[in-house]
């Protein structure tokens, strides 16, 4: 049978208001995953910052070649380096993902670095030079600053020795993510072909789980599919034959981020950058703003923090009051439907069948309540997939179908079968 | 023929007492009975007896049987011989008034034999063919009446329990009621009427009264029928 106009509005009513439950219950926990895990990292403790990108401006790629070429200009990186490193304005985080290159690599491909992406990659391969089987997989080079920033701990093996490295180690103390315990052991060695040099690698020690930092826009990159290479604490040049190698180097490490305590401003930031270029003869850099999901983050983090408890009464005042309007319609719905199931038990129809056609609609309203809630997920929220998230979700939307079938059950039996 | 013997019937009310309703009844509906009227004063039982002899209340004892078999008390096999031989006229007409006159004669046709014909066909006969279009709730009483019974005929019973059918009506409607009926016993439509209405008894072929928890044949209701 249709239902009327009327309850059709109700129903999808009905549907958009649980739809509306799931979904911020989703962001919720999805938020509140995010916060206590910045939370439990230096990177949100009390110290507040504000964040900008310093990255080099020589974008042409044979301006980029003269200039790695010229022992003289590669000096000024060295110095620029150096200058940023010692600010007392800010803090240079320098960071960046650049895949290495892994001959016989015990992990699997769950550590390729074109998996999950849609590009695919080669896969596992035999290295025309080498002539070894080789794979191009996920890595974070980072500064020292960067480590501490992020506030990064180990479950096993100790941190690499930092004033140890050197642009020219080709043997470098690595940390592993938590995915490669079973693979590794502290003191193996990995070869890899890291910035166009041959490198040995040596497992020095094992991220915490679940380790992560800022990279590129992404507030939570997680480390645990990752090796993470600790970059020299000073730049000197060697013999222009590694040039290649050192060219590559120098130019990742001076693109990264700048933190400088909440307060400091932009200009004081530009002009203590200006010195440092002044003073080491490079000027081919630019300052990019904060990424903007960082602040609304920062903003929102605060608040949570400032405001737990109204959040929290918030949040509760807003459950009960859906609850309540979900309660109401599902009862506004059932009375117009068991309406016209006494009339059709009346007729012939019995309870069994009219159970049976109740959940029916329920399976088709709650159908399509997933439907748009899964919908809401990909167009609204792409960058959140918090796997505990969509399980509560999910758990909560087969409860309330559940407890209402049951319910409706329940209230089927006794209102028809009561006499008027 | 369709006989209910040895009826046992008591409310549990709210407040913890027993309100007996029947003690040891017997009804019975002759197989060459076209109508019966069920009379008795108000509270006495008449809604309670329709309710048990469709089904829709089997919370009583007694042994109740269709052509000689026995019909089990349990909620699957009421509502199938409901579905297959009842049609019921309440007290209230129970109509969705946001629907069509058509889509309410529907309902009453719960085996998928039914057709859309059908109801057109019974709304015709109960005279409101020209606004099957319209919506319940823009009816009169007795026109609502009509689609009730309209309902009850569209499955093609072959009883139709009535309670007070007409007991909303005046009495030019009564008698348009009443007319419908007598036309349908004509078709082999057999009828059990609860009503307080003389001249709904005095069109019945026999009468039977509630009185002190029994049934028993109404003697004024038989001279009645005698004298016509
Ligand atoms: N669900 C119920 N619970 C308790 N008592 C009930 C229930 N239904 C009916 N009764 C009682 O059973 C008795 C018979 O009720 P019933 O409705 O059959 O009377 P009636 O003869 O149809 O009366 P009326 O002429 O007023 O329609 C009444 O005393 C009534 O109070
Ligand atoms: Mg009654």
């Amino acid at each position: 049978m249709f239902s009327t106009i009327h309850s059709l509005a109700q129903t999808l009513l009905k549907v958009a208001a649980t739809a509306l439950f799931i979904i911020t219950t989703y962001t919720v926990i999805s938020f509140t995953g995010d916060i206590s895990t910045g939370l439990d990292q230096g990177f949100s403790q009390e110290r507040q910052v504000d964040m900008y990108h310093l990255t080099d401006t020589l974008v042409d790629p044979e301006e980029f070649w003269n200039f790695r070429q010229s022992q003289e200009q590669m000096e000024t990186i060295a110095s620029f380096y150096q200058e940023l490193t010692s600010s007392e304005t800010f803090t240079f985080l320098s960071i960046f993902n650049q895949p290495l290159f892994a001959h016989d690599f015990m992990g699997g491909e769950t550590f390729d670095a074109s998996f999950g992406t849609e590009s695919g990659g080669q896969g596992e391969y035999i290295d025309d030079i080498s002539g070894r089987k080789t794979r191009a997989v996920k890595s974070i080079q980072l500064n020292q600053q960067a480590f501490q920033f992020y506030g990064l701990t180990l479950s096993s093996g100790s941190v690499p020795q930092w004033n140890s490295i050197t642009p020219q180690s080709i043997e470098i103390p690595v940390v592993l993510g938590h995915d490669y315990q079973e693979i590794y052991s502290v003191g193996d060695i990995i070869d890899v072909e890291y910035y166009f040099r041959e490198t040995t690698l040596r497992v020095s020690g094992f991220l915490e789980e679940g380790s992560s930092i800022y990279l590129q826009g992404t507030f939570n990159t997680y480390l645990d599919d990752q090796i993470v290479i600790p970059y020299p604490q000073s730049l000197s040049l060697s013999d222009s034959s590694a040039f290649e190698h050192e060219g590559i180097l120098f130019f990742a490490m001076i693109g990264g981020n700048i933190v400088a305590p909440q307060g400091t401003s932009e200009e004081m930031i530009l002009s203590s950058l200006s010195e440092t270029a002044t003073a080491s003869h490079f000027h081919d850099y630019t300052l990019l703003n904060v990424p903007t999901y960082l602040i609304e983050f920062t903003l929102m983090r605060n608040l949570v923090r400032d405001n737990l408890a109204t959040l929290i009464a918030l949040g509760v005042v807003i459950t009960i009051t859906l609850g309540a309007s979900l309660s109401f319609l599902s009862r506004a719905l059932l009375t117009q439907r068991s309406h016209r199931y006494r009339i059709l038990w009346t007729s012939g129809a019995s309870l069994h069948g009219l159970v049976k056609k109740n959940t029916l609609y329920l399976v088709g309203e709650y159908a399509a309540c997933a439907g748009v809630v899964l919908m809401a997920r990909l167009v609204l929220l792409p960058n959140i997939q918090n796997i505990t998230a969509l399980t509560v979700a999910s758990l909560m939307l087969s409860t309330i179908f559940i407890t209402e079938a049951f319910s409706h059950r329940v209230i089927i039996h006794r209102k028809l079968v009561k006499p008027t | 023929m369709l006989q209910l013997t040895h009826l046992h019937k008591s409310f549990h009310e709210s407040n913890g007492s027993t309100r007996q309703v029947f003690d040891d009844a017997d009804f019975r509906l002759l197989p060459h009975e076209k109508s019966l009227a069920v009379v008795g004063r108000s509270g006495a039982g008449k809604s309670t007896l329709l309710r048990i002899l469709s089904g829709l209340d089997q919370q009583f004892e007694g042994l109740y049987s269709f052509k000689g078999a026995p019909l089990a008390q349990n909620e699957s096999e009421m509502a199938a011989f409901r579905r297959d031989h009842v049609g019921i006229v309440t007290q209230r007409y129970e109509l969705l008034p946001h629907r069509s006159l058509l889509n309410n004669v529907m309902l009453g046709a719960v085996s998928p034999r039914t057709t859309r014909e059908d109801a057109e066909h019974y709304l015709d006969l109960v005279g409101l063919s020209d606004s099957k279009r319209k919506k319940v709730r823009e009816l009169s009483g007795g026109e609502a009446q009509r689609v009730a019974i309209a309902r009850a005929l569209v499955k093609n019973p072959d009883f139709v329990f009535a309670d007070e059918p007409t007991g909303a009506l005046d009495e030019a409607t009564e008698d348009a009621v009443l007319g419908i009926f007598q036309r349908l016993q004509g078709e082999g439509v057999r009828f059990v009427i609860a009503t307080h209405s003389n001249k709904v008894k005095s069109v019945c072929e026999r009468v039977v009264r509630v009185h002190n928890y029994k049934l028993v044949d109404d003697p004024i209701g038989k001279q009645h029928h005698h004298n016509q």
